[in-house]
């Protein structure tokens, strides 16, 4: 089965706050906010978002294409192809078994392909899915089409260089997969495949160059310093080796390569007694049984929400949102865990004005993940937003009282007293809480505010004097102090 | 006179070069399928239930080896049987093919009596009661099962011979039998049984795989690894199980093919096990059949990136001509087979890569051999490739079920590059290879090869290399002290070629046994300075005046010049 990359787990989110509104821009730091274990999406990072990508390379002339046949997902048996249901998982967007959700993904994919046959991107996400299933000549063909559209297309030439690196065409390989490091510097995945690729055509020494490369741009790799250690072992350089297993297993402890590696290293310089103990170490720490059927399945399916969440971006893209929901909405009714099928669809149903279908999607992901508390932030920001002052209230509560060390919660409550001009009284107190817990300049000028609306006019000032001073360049500041001052001289 | 002397000079330059050209320009080796000439009409079958059983997907071993004494050498097939789920027709059995010579094969199973009808893994072969005789083991699913050579052309099973009473049903749970192989763990003289065992498999236990709705094989990793037995000759016929005491029996693994060698040099004989998707073994031996496993130590338990790998076969000999024997492994798709290089017996590199063996990633491999087939005194590599279920291709549409197999000829010890293409007719066959098996049957002087096919007829591929400036010899060692077969004595042969080195197995391969004799190609030497043998657990003797070209016989202690261990 394939592994699914970062980038292939739908990490090129299109969440921009840019062109939000401020409603929306709450809702798209709430979904960021993560407080569990999921890892804050890297919106600036390696992983751009489709949008960037776009606005890097020559977008496709949408216009130009051809017109876009109906989708048609749902399965043979409900005969209702096109349009679908209003919301929720209907029956008709559930697959049977794994092979009809191929069956359907296999349409939407092909779909979305035929419509943006020039668009990089659609040919990216066409690939990596039928990658995924096993079918590498029509990815290959994807990717090369990629490339022809757009000659820098980093994805593409490290999708050709994976599948060149799998034929055992380690020159092919090494030379698309140059080609990706090329338009995608520091992209790991691209990086750790070169480096793969190079090892395999026996060029240890250009595979250490390349690592060390990138080291210098991500030190804190563990992932490619057990690399570094590996290439180093293969090129005889033993304390070299050495010194890099080491500093991988500094930032990662329990990588069992590192370990592994480190221990081939220490037997290699004599040092048996040590290394045994990091042998014997890194293998109690490998699985030893595969994963139940059950669950094997169920990553399946993964895999596949995740290929269609990839197709539903493309979509929104090419500004189809009502396309991209019908796509997410298969995947997360196939995938009832799926978080990122999920997220998306918060964003896009309140884009087009659907914030019950947003509220209804947040609250499935509060059930998926109860401990990411940036999807209670969102409901309530989306219930504010509805003046559904309860639920925001008690989703604000939630995540003052799971996480009383954060600010966010506190300010979220401020706010829905200042939208809904309830508990004014309590908002002075937690806009403090926010400026003692986060302080920045807006904070304070929050806290003025509630104490403004409070009557409370000397403090207001006084906070609106900090929030100036931490700002001096606000105009907005400024405006506000000056009014207030006024306002009191006026009294 | 000047332009004559300058046409002289000329021809002679030319012929020169033309010298030059010739003796650096390897000879094509090339194999004939000549199997329907042969008259072996075996037809393997895995069982046919149709359920993918994991063991229906990996068997099954072969063993070349001569059983009626004639010179020539016979070949046993192993076959799979039918399972529950499946209503048999008729029952297959293990069938034994006497060599007539001229490539001609009569099945003389019934006659020999060892038609086993059990679904057959692994098997070797050896002088267990050193009477002059190669006796058979044969490991199953289920118990196994013991010929002895009734030295007449004829086989008695051994009644209540190692593996084959605690496996007994009702006494114990069907057991999943894999390589097997003799070696004489104490050095007293007689011959010692390690079993490998694969996993706890009994068919109510049976795990089905789909991936993406599609069915697929059962790993190793969905079934609970088996320990694995060592079984002590007591000499006088019987055999005591003494897995726990030596250590074998303390770590269970997958196991698969497996062979025994001598790595370090000490003397004693280690062992080697592939592992099926875990850390291989590597026992050590301390010299009275006490054994350590030591694989993560020596670099043998993983491949060069420190991961797992599938590792069906296993072969080792003496590539780089360094005077220690390295192992290569096979391994499933989009794995590298292991070359691990044994540098001066104290750890191992895995230099599958560096040897160029990435060609053959694209398939699962399971039988190898590293044999020399144009006799250029380096050895080669053949390997025995084929998926496990022949849905494999709606997985992965750029592989297949059935494929070709690879050989790869030693370019001067440093590398092995892939020769298939060109070489002839057996190797343009595509079927789900499984074990393979090289032996010179035609006794010209080069090695043939046998190969059993998943579900499918085998392939005798008959070794039509036109290597005649290349000279051999071949060895066959007789023990006195030692055990008859002199296994785990090691040969060493200086020629102008280098110094070679070989080891004598029983067992090896996947899961199979072939090499009775030791084959050594000398290249465009035409004389032997002289053969060292290091008898197993006795004295080194030097044998010097050894004609090329054909096979002789050494016997233990008739070297004029014995020298001191």
């Amino acid at each position: 089965m394939q592994a699914i990359t970062h980038r292939d787990s739908c990490q090129k989110l299109y969440l921009s706050s840019q062109d939000a509104s401020p409603f929306a821009k709450i809702a798209l730091v709430c979904l960021a906010f993560g407080c569990g274990a999921k890892p804050v999406p890297q919106l600036d990072g390696p992983n751009e978002p489709v949008k960037q990508e776009l606005s890097a390379k020559a977008p496709p002339q949408v216009e130009s294409q051809p017109q876009p046949p109906e989708l048609s997902i749902a399965p043979k048996e409900s005969g209702a192809a096109g349009a679908l249901p209003e919301l929720d998982d209907s029956p008709s967007l559930i697959a049977q078994d794994i092979s009809d959700l191929k069956e359907m993904a296999t349409k939407i994919v092909d779909g979305m392909a035929i419509q943006f046959p020039n668009d990089p991107d659609a040919m990216e996400a066409k690939a990596r899915y039928y990658r995924m299933i096993g079918k590498l000549d029509v990815a290959k063909a994807c990717w090369v089409h990629a490339i022809e559209q757009v000659p820098n297309y980093g994805y593409a030439h490290q999708g050709l260089g994976s599948i060149a690196l799998r034929n055992s065409d380690y020159a092919g390989a090494v030379d698309s997969l140059k080609e990706a490091v090329k338009f995608m510097p520091g992209d790991v995945t691209a990086v750790h495949e070169l480096s793969d690729a190079l090892m395999k055509k026996g060029d240890s020494p250009e595979a250490i160059q390349v690592l060390e490369a990138q080291i210098a741009i991500k030190p804190k790799s563990g992932d490619t310093l057990q690399l570094l250690g590996q290439a180093r072992l293969a090129n005889r350089d033993y304390e070299g080796a050495s010194d890099a297993f080491q500093k991988s297993l500094e930032l990662a402890p329990d990588n069992h390569l590192s370990q592994q590696g480190l221990g081939a290293a220490l037997v290699r310089l004599g040092k048996r007694e040590e290394a045994k103990k990091w042998l014997i170490q890194q293998k109690s720490a490998r699985s030893t049984s595969n994963m139940d059927s059950s669950v094997a399945q169920a990553a399946e399916r993964a895999d596949i929400a995740a290929r269609l969440t990839y197709a539903a971006q493309v979509y929104l893209k090419h500004e189809k949102p009502d396309l991209a929901l019908e796509v997410l909405r298969v995947a997360a009714a196939n995938e009832p865990r799926d978080e990122e099928s999920r997220r998306l669809m918060v964003k896009l149903y309140q884009q087009v004005n659907k914030p019950n279908q947003a509220i209804e999607i947040a609250k499935q992901l509060a059930e998926i993940s109860p401990n990411n508390l940036g999807y209670r932030m969102t409901i309530g920001t989306i219930s504010l937003r509805q003046k559904d002052w309860a639920t925001a209230q008690e989703s604000f509560a939630f995540v003052v009282e799971t996480m009383p060390s954060r600010p966010e919660g506190y300010a979220a409550m401020v706010e829905l007293s200042i939208v809904s001009g309830k508990n004014m009284e309590k908002a002075i107190e937690l806009a403090k809480t926010v400026t003692e817990l986060r302080g920045t300049a807006a904070d304070f000028a929050t806290y003025g505010q509630t104490l403004a609306m409070n009557g409370k006019l000397p403090d207001a000032i006084a906070a609106m004097k900090i929030a100036s001073m931490k700002d001096p360049e606000s105009q907005n500041f400024k405006s506000i102090l000056e009014q207030l001052m006024k306002s009191q001289g006026t009294r | 006179m000047s332009r004559l002397w300058f046409v002289l000079m000329s021809s002679m330059l030319l012929t020169q070069a033309l010298a030059q050209t010739k003796s650096a320009t390897p000879i094509d080796i090339r194999f004939e399928e000549i199997t329907s000439k042969t008259g072996i009409d075996f037809l393997h079958t895995d069982g046919g239930s149709g359920k993918h059983y994991i063991i229906e997907t990996i068997c099954s071993g072969l063993a070349i080896f001569d059983y009626d004494g004639d010179g020539l050498m016979d070949i046993y097939f192993l076959n799979g049987a039918y399972h529950e789920g499946k209503k048999p027709d008729s029952h297959p059995t293990n069938r034994l093919y006497r060599n007539m010579g001229d490539w001609r094969f009569v099945d003389v199973t019934e006659l020999a009596g060892v038609g086993d009808a059990s679904h057959s893994l692994g098997a070797t072969v050896g002088d267990f009661d050193n009477d002059g005789d190669e006796d058979l083991y044969v490991s199953n699913y289920g118990p196994k099962v013991f010929y002895r050579n009734n030295g007449d052309g004829t086989f008695t099973t051994v009644e209540d011979a190692p593996g084959t009473v605690e496996d007994a049903p009702g006494k114990a749970a069907n057991r999943v039998g894999a390589g097997v192989a003799f070696l004489d763990i104490d050095a007293d003289g007689d011959l010692d049984l390690y079993v490998a065992n694969y996993i706890k498999f009994s068919y109510d236990k049976d795990v089905n795989r789909l991936i993406f709705g599609i069915p697929a094989a059962p790993g190793p990793k969905d079934y609970e690894p088996d320990n694995h037995q060592l079984f002590r000759n007591n000499g006088d016929g019987s055999f005591t199980d003494i897995s726990m005491e030596s250590g074998i029996g303390l770590s269970p693994g997958a196991g698969m093919g497996i062979v025994s060698l001598d790595f370090d040099r000490d003397g004693d004989t280690d062992l080697f096990v592939c592992n099926d998707s875990a850390e291989n073994f590597l026992w050590e031996n301390d010299g009275t059949g006490k054994f350590t496993e030591i694989a993560l130590i020596a670099g043998v338990a993983y491949d060069y990136a420190g991961l797992r790998q599938a590792s069906m076969g296993a072969d080792c000999a003496d590539i780089d001509h360094d005077g220690f024997l390295d192992i290569v492994s096979t391994n499933f798709q989009d794995e590298i087979p292991n070359v691990y290089h044994n540098s001066e017996g104290k750890f191992f590199d895995d230099l599958g890569v560096a040897y160029g063996l990435g060609v053959a990633t694209r398939s699962v491999t399971w039988g190898v051999a590293l044999s020399d087939f144009d006799n250029d005194s380096f050895v080669d590599l053949f390997l025995a490739s084929g998926h496990l279920i022949d849905t494999v291709g709606l997985l992965d549409n750029t592989v297949q079920f059935a494929t070709r197999n690879f050989l790869l000829r030693n370019i001067d010890g440093k590398r092995f590059m892939d020769v298939s293409a060109t070489a002839g007719s057996g190797l343009k066959i595509e079927k789900a290879s499984r074990a393979l098996g090289c032996e010179d049957l035609d006794q010209d002087g080069d090695l043939d090869i046998v190969i059993l096919n998943l579900n499918s007829t085998p392939d005798i591929l008959r070794n039509d290399t036109a290597a005649k400036d290349n000279h051999w010899v071949e060895l066959r060692l007789i023990g006195l002290s030692c055990n008859r077969d002199a296994v785990g004595s090691q040969v060493k042969i200086q020629t102008k070629k280098g110094l070679q080195i070989q080891e004598v197995h029983r067992g090896r391969g996947y899961q199979s046994h072939y090499g009775n004799d030791l084959h050594f190609g000398l290249g465009n030497a035409e004389e032997i300075d002289f053969i060292e043998v290091h008898w197993h657990g006795a004295a080194k003797e030097v044998y010097r005046n050894v004609s090329i070209d054909r096979k002789s016989t050494l016997i233990q202690g008739t070297s004029p010049k014995l020298r001191d261990n």
